[in-house]
């Protein structure tokens, strides 16, 4: 069995990469090959599960990390293996005719990688391995929109689908984690069997919405319906693969792979019906307004998915059979009319209904007028099609649902179909039937177009009247292999219920004659969209960005350090603030002397200003000095008798050496800072100076490490023979160091004297002849 | 074998790798010199490989390091040094493999450039296994110091020296910060030793003097300085864009590869019973740090400086696997930055082959059409790329997902949040290039024809794009390893880090 | 307590003694008879060109490189040298180190050229 999933995953991926090293047409020919593969493979495997069985695959990943790539089938599983299967088989037909020498290596590749990529999603037991597919999915798809990488609306497109199915990508990775968090494992046989403490638990919501995010963006529901129409920019096939039977679908598969675990939810009901139908009636109403007529499937295939998603919340009383069956009826007749919109920009050079209405194409296109109409039939739900029994399916289930008495679900859905009604009216008698006026024959293409443009969408649409005219037995075997449809017979009730119907079918048919006053209608046409404030969105964010990247990237190093300087001053003064205590624990201690201590203090707070304000070095210097003696008068008061001497003696011999120095450099040039930058840098260098300040006294204020302090008073006396510590230090202890400084300072002095004697020998010099010039 | 440090011959087999490293690094010195007739002369191809010897002996060392055991010694001796050792050696091999053409498009191919680099590389080990603040300083000034000479090593471009001032200058902030907290922290509790700070502070915020939190709030500073955290990151755009691209490279995985292990060294194994303190403030630095640096990344119109923001940004992510301060926290971290190290060195890789003569190509328009004349190092740019943003089907995506693992094991749950929005943001700016690598005609059909990528730097490049992908589907060898090399490390702290397995 | 500053007194007068007795003693012994030729600036030498503010030659800083290398080397070594019975076999090895890595760098500097002039 494990072969079986494998290959099934896994021959679209081989045969991809094949494509890639196999010229035209024999790429093409083998590109057949894998969707009829896993036909094949998956017929048997339908047989097996359909009526219920379960296959679950185990294999290893990385167990330590919950990550396993186990492989799971069930019914639903091997329902979408079929139907990716079966409408692969003719997207691939359909496309070799179609794009002919556009059917590139590259696209077969990722053709072939995208269905790879949905089967994966469709037999992944780990919910990691779902995703990773799912994420696959993502990548795939978003560069078969984008395709046709000459045209920047392709692109654009992409690129929204792209953003959006991502944002959602990270929601689901973020709710499979949370959820995998909460039960202690990813997979999905092992979380149905444990639902029951999931939804106990009321931490599950936050993982629930997460994935219904991800599904709700996948599946194009409101509000994220915005980018299904913005990927249309693609090729006919890929349109009618990705998003009507297969891509869009994931997100309701993911509904139904977590209907088992949070059905019993509270809020997985009111979330995904008040969504559904929400997306519905939005969606629907978009595509009454669409001329083009991609665009119209577009919206309405984002109709119909709110009708999925919905019935997601209603599922209790359909079951997986209606479900199934809605799922089915959408992917068959969607798929054929992207196939015959494509087949009508090619024989009938548009697809704009604006262009089209114009010509009675009734008389010249018969074939394609009736496979378009049979289409547009099932969309509305005309009895003796598929599309029948689902759309019964699904006012059943909403009429008679698990709430009672749910009117306002019932009204949209009924709007909702009235508008169904009127734009599958559009998409066959507008082109149709459009004009009174004999055709003129103006823009015809006269191009052959190859007859498979047709026999696809025909082929597909089979099912649609096979199951329409023997229900029973058809779905039977369709939903459930070996048993006969019992339904539900919603039509049955000759009450208001039927009233309703008909009345929608002919409001419906008075708004196609009207649709355009009816999309003009002031108070509807101005409502907000959702794709505008998204752009927004994007558009904002990008402007927020490059003005923080202004404010960041500016260049100069007195900036970075002053955003490194006062952030790392922001983490102290912080972290006392949130610590909640002083810094001082220890005491305030200000030196051993404090009632002298202050006017030192002063004096080089005081000096410190002069020095950084003074604008001529020499009175700079001797600020600097005046700092240097401050400090040495605290090591005085500090019992650090040396280092006081230190600290004087360096100072001056500095000072003098500065002095001397600066006599010969010019003087300092204006400061060039304008007044603000002059008061923000002051402010940065108070701020640090005091809190770096602030963290030296509270550190003088600790008294930990004495050790190496007190081993040298206690080996005073003893080896030193000296009472005195701080003198056996400076002899006995560190007598070399001592000296060496000294002498080394001695000699710094002196050399200080030389510089002096030697100004006054200057005029001497060849130097002094200089000057004088 | 058994350390106890009580002889000086311990520090010896103690520090073999690092030795082993210096010694040959002074042998590469002196072979380049002995080598060359005249001074101005460019160095020998063999110079370079002679330092990837250097680095292969070194390498051999730590695996002998492995058998070794030791306790009480200023340099640690455990798993997690030997696995960040061979991260940072692995980032070295890589710079040196990128840079052998690169030197000499560039016209400064001197054997010192290497000669640097395995000195830096001694720096970063040191760093990165230091078990005393004092010696862990000595190791970043070590790798600081010889990392500012090699950003300005292009005498002849002023960029690399503006780069290199400016890294240098506000590196000295830096080096003050930390050393300045090393001396609070000595200050409050009378040692500079890793593991005595753990006993002296023991596990209780409330006992810590606030002095000692000062310490570790400025070596906080000191270190998010290093890896370039927000908003302490200011220097990185422009020492990364101005620095010689391998050296970029370089710093992008080594040097934050180094700062970020003696991050979780000192602040988990020394300061772990602070937790409750650090993890505010880098909760704070992966959050600013995660959404500033994408958004700011998204507005680049150069690829390199792209690739630096992003370089911050992943710091951002590793922050937040220290923030989770857990055992899947630990493993993820160490996974996250080996992961990292291959796809950064990559995608830089990349940059120094999309270039002709000595114009580096980094704007985006240079990448136009790149994928279908130069199918191969394209898509070598998509994976990392893609790894970069986490896709699945490569390493990044299992590192992520582990960060993310932890994060929530650790109800990081906004932490968490924030990772994934600021990963949808990286989306755009990741997938931006690739786009327009694929999607986006060339101007010309010869644009791309026969750009300068050498062998040594094909290998490289080659060697993380089969590393990306390898990480993804086989990630349990190198799992496994990081999760036994912190098993060793947080034995005081096994309350905080507990060291339990699995989901 | 004053007479136990003592001998930080006679540490003080020993070193400005030392000081003072070299400087004097050249004074006292030299003869005093300037010129204007002696008294110009000492250059290397060579008489000097221009004012104090050049450009100075790089290669003065890399001689002041080596000066400070081996300054610091000594400054290791003497008290090194000192103490070195106490020390011991691993002091002497820590000391043949550091002499090793010096030595490497003074090669180094020497094949670079640093020690020539031009």
């Amino acid at each position: 069995m494990l072969l079986t999933l494998a290959v099934i995953i896994g021959i679209p991926f081989l045969i991809g990469g094949l494509a890639l090293v196999i010229p035209r047409p024999w790429n093409g020919w083998l590109a057949l090959l894998a969707p009829a593969t896993v036909i094949a493979l998956g017929l048997p495997l339908w047989m097996e599960v359909g009526g219920g069985g379960e296959i679950l695959v185990p294999l290893s990943w990385f167990p330590d990390l919950g990550l396993t790539a186990d492989l799971f089938v069930n019914r639903l599983g091997a329902f979408f293996v079929m139907l990716i299967g079966i409408i692969g088989l003719g997207i691939v037909q359909y496309s070799r005719y179609y794009l002919k020498e556009d059917a590139t290596g590259w696209f077969w590749f990722l053709l072939l990688s995208f269905m790879g990529s949905m089967l994966g999603i469709v037999l992944a037991d780990s919910l990691l391995l779902l995703f990773v597919f799912w994420e696959l999915t993502t990548i795939t798809s978003f560069l078969l929109i984008g395709i046709d990488f000459g045209k920047e609306e392709g692109r654009k497109g992409a690129l929204q689908a792209f953003l959006v199915t991502g944002v959602g990508g990270l929601a689901l990775l973020v709710g499979i984690v949370l959820l995998g968090q909460l039960a202690g494992t990813y997979n999905l046989t092992e979380l149905y069997a444990m639902s029951g403490e999931i939804v106990a638990d009321p931490r599950h919501t936050i993982p629930l919405i997460l994935i219904f995010l991800g599904a709700f963006t996948k599946s194009a529901q409101f509000p994220f319906h915005f980018w299904l129409p913005g990927a249309m920019a693609a090729p006919a096939p890929i349109s009618a693969y990705l998003h009507s039977a297969t891509m869009v679908k994931a997100g309701v598969f993911l509904l139904g792979r977590m209907f088992p675990i949070f059905s019993e939810a509270a809020i997985w009901l009111p979330t995904l019906a008040t969504i559904g139908l929400i997306t519905f009636l939005v969606a629907g109403w978009n595509a009454v307004k669409s001329s083009d007529l991609k665009q119209l499937l577009a919206h309405s295939t984002v109709a119909y998915l709110g009708v999925l998603t919905a019935l997601y919340g209603f599922y209790a009383r359909v079951g997986l059979e209606g479900e199934l069956v809605n799922i089915l009826n959408h992917a068959l007749y969607k798929s054929s009319l992207f196939l015959l919109i494509g087949w009508m920009e090619k024989a009938m050079g548009s697809r704009d209904l604006a262009i089209l209405e114009k010509e009675r194409w009734i008389g010249r296109e018969k074939l394609g007028a009736t496979l378009i109409g049979i289409g547009a039939f099932a969309m509305i739900g005309m009895p003796f099609l598929l599309g029948f029994m689902a759309k019964d399916t699904f006012f059943y289930a909403v009429a008679e649902g698990p709430i009672e008495g749910l009117t306002l679900a019932l009204v949209i859905t009924v709007l909702a179909s009235t508008l169904a009604v009127i734009y599958a009216l559009k998409l066959w008698a507008g082109v149709f039937f459009g004009s009174e006026e004999p055709p003129t024959g103006r823009g015809y293409p006269r191009n052959k177009i190859s007859i498979w443009l047709l026999v696809v969408p025909a082929l597909l649409l089979l099912p649609q009247v096979v199951g329409g005219v023997i229900p029973a037995w058809y779905l039977g075997q369709v939903v459930e292999p070996g048993t006969t449809w019992q339904g539900v017979a919603f039509w049955q009730y000759l009450d208001v219920k039927l009233v309703i119907t008909l009345a929608m079918l002919v409001a419906g048919y008075f708004g196609y004659r009207h649709w355009r006053a009816i999309a003009a209608t002031p108070f509807l046409s101005k409502l907000p969209s959702v794709q505008r404030g998204g752009e927004g969105l994007v558009s904002g964010t990008l402007a927020h960005a490059s003005s923080l990247s202004r404010m960041l990237q500016l260049g100069g190093h007195p900036r970075y350090g002053s955003i490194i300087l006062l952030v790392a001053i922001a983490v102290v003064i912080g972290g006392v603030a949130f610590s909640g205590r002083t810094l001082f624990d220890h005491g305030l201690v200000w030196g051993p002397n404090p009632e002298f201590a202050w006017f030192p203090a002063l004096v080089v707070a005081i000096a410190a200003v002069f020095t950084v304000t003074l604008r001529k070095r020499i009175p700079k210097a001797v600020m600097m000095a005046v700092v240097g003696y401050g400090m040495a008068v605290f090591y005085v008061f500090f019992r650090a008798p040396d280092l006081a001497l230190t600290q004087l003696l360096v100072e001056t011999v500095s000072v003098i050496l500065l002095l001397l120095i600066f006599r010969r450099m010019p003087e300092l040039g204006d400061d060039i800072r304008s007044v603000r930058r002059r008061v923000v840098h002051g402010v940065v260098a108070v701020v640090v100076g005091l809190t770096m300040g602030a963290l030296a006294w509270a550190a003088g204020s600790y008294h930990v490490a004495e050790r190496a302090g007190y081993e040298q008073i206690r080996l005073a006396l003893p080896i030193a023979e000296g009472r005195n510590v701080v003198n056996v230090i400076l002899v006995d202890f560190r007598g070399m160091d001592t000296l060496g400084e000294i002498f080394v300072l001695g000699i710094a002095a002196f050399g200080a004297y030389a510089l002096f004697r030697g100004r006054r020998h200057r005029p001497a010099g060849p130097e002094a002849e200089e000057v004088k010039r | 074998m058994e350390l106890d440090f009580q002889t000086s011959v311990d520090y010896f087999w103690a520090l073999l790798p690092e030795i082993v490293l210096s010694l040959w690094a002074m042998g590469v010195l002196l072979a380049d010199v002995f080598q060359k007739g005249s001074r101005s002369e460019a160095s020998r191809p063999a110079i370079a490989w002679l330092a990837l010897a250097g680095i292969a002996a070194a390498a051999v060392a730590n695996v002998w390091l492995m058998t070794v055991t030791g306790t009480g010694g200023m340099i640690a001796v455990d798993g997690f040094r030997i696995f960040a050792n061979f991260i940072l050696l692995l980032a070295a091999a890589l710079a040196i493999l990128v840079s052998m053409g690169y030197l000499d498009r560039h016209a400064m191919n001197r054997g010192e450039f290497y000669v640097l680099l395995m000195f830096a590389v001694v720096g970063m080990m040191i760093l990165a296994s230091a078990q005393d603040l004092i010696l862990l300083f000595v190791g970043l000034e070590l790798m600081s110091v010889a990392i500012y000479v090699l950003v300005g090593f292009n005498r002849r471009d002023p960029r690399s020296g503006e780069a290199a001032l400016k890294y240098f200058l506000l590196g000295a902030f830096a080096s003050a910060f930390l050393l300045y907290g090393i001396a609070l922290v000595f200050g409050a509790t009378g040692t500079t030793d890793l593991a005595l700070l753990a006993e002296t502070i023991g596990t209780g915020v409330q006992d810590a003097p606030l002095l000692l939190m000062m310490g570790v709030g400025l070596l906080a500073v000191g270190f998010a300085f290093k890896v370039a955290a927000m908003p302490f990151h200011v220097w990185t755009p422009d020492a990364y864009d101005g620095a010689p691209t391998p050296i970029t490279a370089l710093m992008a995985t080594g040097v934050k590869a180094a700062a970020f292990a003696a991050l979780l060294r000192v602040f988990a194994v020394s300061f772990g019973g602070l937790h409750e303190t650090w993890v505010v403030a880098f909760w704070w630095l992966a959050a600013l740090t995660m959404i500033g640096a994408n958004l700011v990344a998204l507005t680049q119109g150069s690829v390199k400086r792209m690739l630096a923001y992003s370089s911050i940004a992943h710091a951002g992510y590793v922050l937040v696997a220290v923030v989770a301060a857990n055992a899947v926290g630990a493993a993820a971290f160490l996974f996250y930055l080996l992961v990292y190290t291959l796809m950064t060195a990559g995608a830089f890789g990349i940059v120094i082959a999309n270039a002709r003569g000595d114009r580096e190509r980094v704007s985006l328009e240079d990448y136009a059409g790149l994928g279908w004349q130069q199918p191969v190092m394209a898509a070598a740019f998509a994976i990392f790329l893609l790894s970069l943003a986490g896709f699945p089907l490569t390493g990044g995506f299992i590192g992520k997902l582990y960060i993310l693992r932890a994060a929530l094991a650790a109800d990081q749950v906004p932490l968490a949040v924030i990772l994934v929005m600021a990963s949808l943001i990286s989306y755009f700016y990741y997938l931006r290039v690739v786009i327009v690598m694929y999607m986006r005609p060339a101007p010309a059909a010869d644009t791309h024809a026969g750009l300068t990528a050498s062998r040594p730097l094909q290998v490289a490049v080659g060697v993380a794009a089969i590393g990306v992908i390898l990480l993804f589907f086989a990630p349990a060898m190198v799992l496994d390893a990081a999760q036994g090399s912190v098993a060793g490390l947080f034995i005081a702290q096994e309350a905080l880090f507990g060291l339990s397995r699995g989901p | 307590m004053i007479e136990s500053y003592l001998p930080i007194l006679i540490l003080l007068a020993i070193s400005v003694v030392n000081a003072v007795v070299i400087l004097g003693l050249t004074y006292l012994v030299s003869p005093y008879r300037p010129t204007s030729v002696k008294s110009a600036p000492y250059e290397s030498g060579m008489p000097g060109l221009g004012g104090t503010r050049d450009r100075f030659s790089v290669k003065f800083y890399v001689v002041a490189i080596l000066f400070i290398v081996f300054d610091v080397e000594t400054v290791f070594l003497v008290p090194w040298a000192v103490a070195m019975r106490d020390l011991g076999w691993e002091g002497f090895a820590a000391a043949m180190i550091f002499i090793f890595i010096l030595t490497v760098g003074l090669i180094y500097e020497w094949k670079k050229g640093a020690l020539e002039w031009d």
